[in-house]
């Protein structure tokens, strides 16, 4: 189901009415039932796909927990990890494996033809197969216990505000809310409003605005844009990705909380980092946290002692030997890219965004204090690494790695900053929008707690705030299009 | 103090919610005619007609009423006037006021000559070749006029408004603007409501949120008026970047590369395609005002109209530059298009003595080359 819709409103309304009225047991069956009903409304045949996830993540972990010997454990991890990743790799990365093994021999002269396969994607299926790897993972660390209620498994993994594109929850975070149901409190209803309003406005009066512009901008012939035209289309699907991906993690942190659930935060004003390192602390968080914890640590070889949802980097236990620190950022990152699609651009962008925090790396062992920071030396970081933070958005909208190669090029010769490619209006929205970005996280940081001390201001700008947001949501509030995060 | 908090934000939230129903239901009840709202008060659509028969169409509407009176009259020669809101209003319309199309029917039906006539505002090249494809699929055309503006070559892809009838029609070339012409069209077969929910195609929801837009748009009468707020929404947005940015009439238009060299490809395969079908062509430069600074760059403009010129030579089509052939005064004003002031010049559309002379340079011309 999408959430841009009144069908999701009506449901959402339903779900949280019963969620309030049945008691814990009874509500708990009912929200793992709508959920698949959730997911049905996209397509009933890949529920079951769903439950063997479930069902093989549940026996695994419990299996894990009964054994003692280390090498019994992992044989049950193992059979885990090859059981999800093999149904994530069978739907997402045949076709491309496929495809670059025909090639390959190709250029080898062994000239062979694959039949023509039409896989469909499942949705959310990038999403939950990291959470219930992490879960058997977590078991396996026995940094958690293994669930033993089938049910409340299960509702965790198919919970539907998550269920599609995140947050990428930790069991550790949710299962207690779901065992433990708290007492209704009319504030989970108001602030659960609130933020599913923030995330409609971002979705359909922003996102979805902003596309138009994008895809005009990107079906142009790329040798014919400038180097501000490239710029431009990567700062406006910065900003559209960002609008509709913080969109969906507001409106499902919304829908959860409505039923007093509380989901770890996944935005942070991205676009606010005066670094690489600091943007992945503020973008997707539970998704660099995930890859932090179960994939770079881990080839790091370096023990994870906490499983905190608090971005990528942020290394726990920083006194312990560090191997394979170099290999295992572009390998983490690689991957990282490759969960987003099954495409050499987005490995491109991973090894790209890699390769600026390998270079932050080695900027920050020349400093003499890396850590004192001013704001005059911010403001020139942001002023850096935003324009390369939004560049590498390019790989990641561009139809392959030729169209990608030529909007680059234009970057580096000083001609094609001269001139101007596309209609005035993109590059005014972008402006402007960025623009109000900015502001707005200055607004956050700086102004808003002062104003919250005067009451009736603070009431006056949220009332307004929500009026303005409330009648733009309901002018465009139609599903004209998913999330660009359903398609990972 | 967490009570206070509390109630805090149960009254913001449900003060929002009924200032906002308040506003729905205040504004969201009127529909605002675009075509009128962009031509300005002062300026009127007029669509030719000869004998109480119309034989212009905004784009290809009422195509068929024009296909079959066009066939009544029989004439030995057709004649299609392609254009833009040009070629379809009067500037300080008087009762009586015909367009130049009307009165160049009115002349040359004497003589056997049938003038056909489609125009959409602000009309790419694109829907130029699109108008000229779909009605030389049902007319035996002698000869194409196109009228080309510089302004429009801002613009590109077709205005699927104005195709409504015709969504099944492709073009049966298999040149690259063709197929990126038919690709539109294949996406118009969808209805607007269709294109509401294409996040929805072929899932289960689609179904339900169908039914509950049926309903809302039924029982709810704000929730029918949406598209139009959606229009006014970004007219006024429209309105708001000209202000700040101190956008108007006079304001000089650069060229868009990439759109402008679309556009020439597009003129392109029109003037090969009747070469090739033996229909004759006459191009012109439209009229302009130049008692005030042209909106274009001086030096584009004159590149423009030298390419034009040459593109008719490659394919033996007939070009006049008729630039300056109405006079400074037969022109007039528009409604502004910013929050600031009432009126603003208007270089596109000129008055009804305009129109006169536009018929009278054209039917010389145009007689001259059916003759040839």
């Amino acid at each position: 189901m999408i959430f841009n819709s009144v069908t999701y409103l009506v449901f959402l309304a339903m779900a949280v009415i019963l969620y309030w009225l049945l008691p814990l047991n009874i509500g708990r069956g009912l929200l793992f039932a709508g959920s698949l009903i959730f997911y049905g409304f996209w397509r009933w045949e890949f529920i079951p796909l769903l439950l063997i996830a479930a069902i093989v993540d549940y026996w695994c972990s419990i299996q894990i927990d009964k054994r003692e010997e280390p090498k019994s454990r992992l044989r049950f991890l193992i059979f885990s990890l090859i059981i999800n990743l093999g149904i994530l790799f069978y739907f997402k990365y045949l076709l491309f494996f496929a495809d670059n093994v025909v090639w390959t021999l190709n250029v080898f002269g062994c000239h062979i033809s694959i039949p023509h396969l039409d896989i469909i994607l499942p949705l959310g299926i990038s999403f939950y197969t990291f959470e219930t790897i992490s879960y058997t993972v977590d078991v396996y660390r026995r940094h958690i216990k293994p669930e033993r209620n089938f049910l409340t498994y299960a509702t965790f993994l198919v919970y539907f505000p998550h269920l599609i594109a995140g947050p990428v929850l930790r069991a550790a975070e949710i299962l207690p809310q779901l065992k433990n149901k708290k007492p209704f409190d009319s504030e989970f209803i108001t602030t659960g409003m609130k933020r599913i309003i923030q995330g409609l406005f971002l979705k359909v009066v922003l996102a979805d605005n902003i596309a138009p512009f994008v895809n005009e901008g990107f079906s142009m012939n790329a040798a014919s844009l400038s180097a501000i035209d490239v710029l431009t289309l990567a700062f406006m699907f910065g900003l559209q990705i960002y609008f509709d991906f913080s969109a969906y993690s507001h409106i499902a942190i919304g829908s959860a909380k409505m039923m007093g659930i509380n989901f770890p935060e996944n935005f942070n004003f991205p676009y606010a980092a005066a670094s690489f390192r600091e943007f992945w602390k503020r973008w997707h968080i539970s998704l660099s946290s995930w890859i932090r914890d179960y994939l770079y640590l881990p080839i790091m070889k370096t023990k994870v002692i906490s499983d905190g949802a608090t971005g990528i980097g942020n290394v726990l236990n920083d006194n312990q030997p560090k191997r394979n620190k170099n290999v295992a950022l572009f390998l983490t990152w690689s991957i990282m890219g490759l969960w987003h699609g099954a495409n050499w651009t987005f490995i491109f962008w991973g090894i790209y965004h890699a390769g600026f925090v390998f270079i932050e790396r080695i900027i920050n062992k020349f400093r003499n204090k890396p850590e004192e920071r001013n704001w005059r030396k911010l403001f020139i970081s942001w002023s850096v690494v935003i324009p390369i933070a939004m560049l590498s958005w390019i790989p990641f909208r561009a139809p392959n790695m030729g169209v990608v190669w030529t909007m680059y090029s234009k970057l580096f010769f000083l001609k094609e900053y001269t001139r101007l490619g596309m209609k005035e209006n993109i590059y005014i929205v972008c402006a402007l929008l960025f623009a109000l970005t900015t502001l707005m996280y200055l607004y956050k940081t700086f102004i808003s707690h002062r104003i919250q001390r005067v009451v009736i201001l603070s009431s006056a700008l949220t009332i307004s705030a929500y009026t303005v947001m409330i009648i733009l949501v309901f002018t465009f509030l139609r599903p004209i299009s998913q999330f660009i995060y359903f398609q990972f | 103090m967490k009570n206070f908090r509390k109630y805090k934000i149960v009254f913001e939230i449900g003060v929002s919610f009924l200032l906002s129903f308040v506003i729905i239901l205040a504004y969201f009840h009127e529909t605002t005619n675009f075509e009128n709202l962009a031509l300005g008060v002062y300026t009127r659509a007029y669509y030719a007609k000869f004998n109480n028969i119309p034989i212009h169409a905004m784009g290809t509407r009422n195509r068929e009423e024009i296909i079959k009176g066009s066939k009544v009259r029989n004439a030995k020669d057709i004649v299609l006037l392609i254009g833009n809101s040009q070629t379809h209003s009067i500037n300080q319309y008087k009762k009586g006021n015909v367009t130049f199309p009307e009165l160049l029917a009115d002349s040359l039906n004497k003589k056997s000559i049938d003038i056909i006539a489609s125009s959409v505002p602000n009309a790419t090249m694109e829907d130029f070749y699109l108008i000229y494809k779909s009605w030389q699929k049902d007319l035996n055309i002698k000869m194409v006029v196109l009228p080309i503006f510089l302004d429009d070559t801002r613009e590109e892809g077709i205005q699927q408004e104005f195709y409504n009838d015709i969504k099944s029609f492709r073009i049966s070339d298999t040149n690259v603007v063709a197929q990126k012409i038919n690709d539109e069209l294949e996406k118009m077969q969808k209805t607007t409501r269709a294109i509401d929910l294409a996040g929805l195609k072929q899932t289960f929801q689609e179904k339900t949120e169908s039914k509950f837009d049926n309903y809302l748009h039924h029982h709810f009468s704000p929730w029918y008026y949406r598209p139009n707020i959606r229009g006014e929404f970004f007219s006024n947005l429209y309105k708001l970047r000209n202000t700040v940015l101190g956008i108007d009439a006079k304001t000089k238009r650069g060229i868009i590369k990439n759109v402008y060299l679309e556009n020439m490809k597009a003129l392109n395969c029109i003037l090969e395609d009747c070469k090739k079908n033996n229909i004759k062509v006459l191009v012109y430069i439209p009229p302009l005002r130049n008692d005030y600074e042209i909106p274009y760059y001086r030096d584009e403009y004159i590149k423009f109209k030298k390419q034009i010129e040459s593109i008719c030579k490659l394919y033996n089509s007939h070009f006049i530059n008729i630039e300056n052939c109405v006079a400074n005064k037969y022109w007039g004003f528009k409604g502004t298009r910013t929050f600031k002031g009432l009126l603003d010049i208007d270089f596109m559309h000129f008055q009804y003595p305009g129109h006169i002379i536009m018929a009278d340079t054209l039917q010389s011309e145009i007689e001259k080359i059916i003759k040839e």
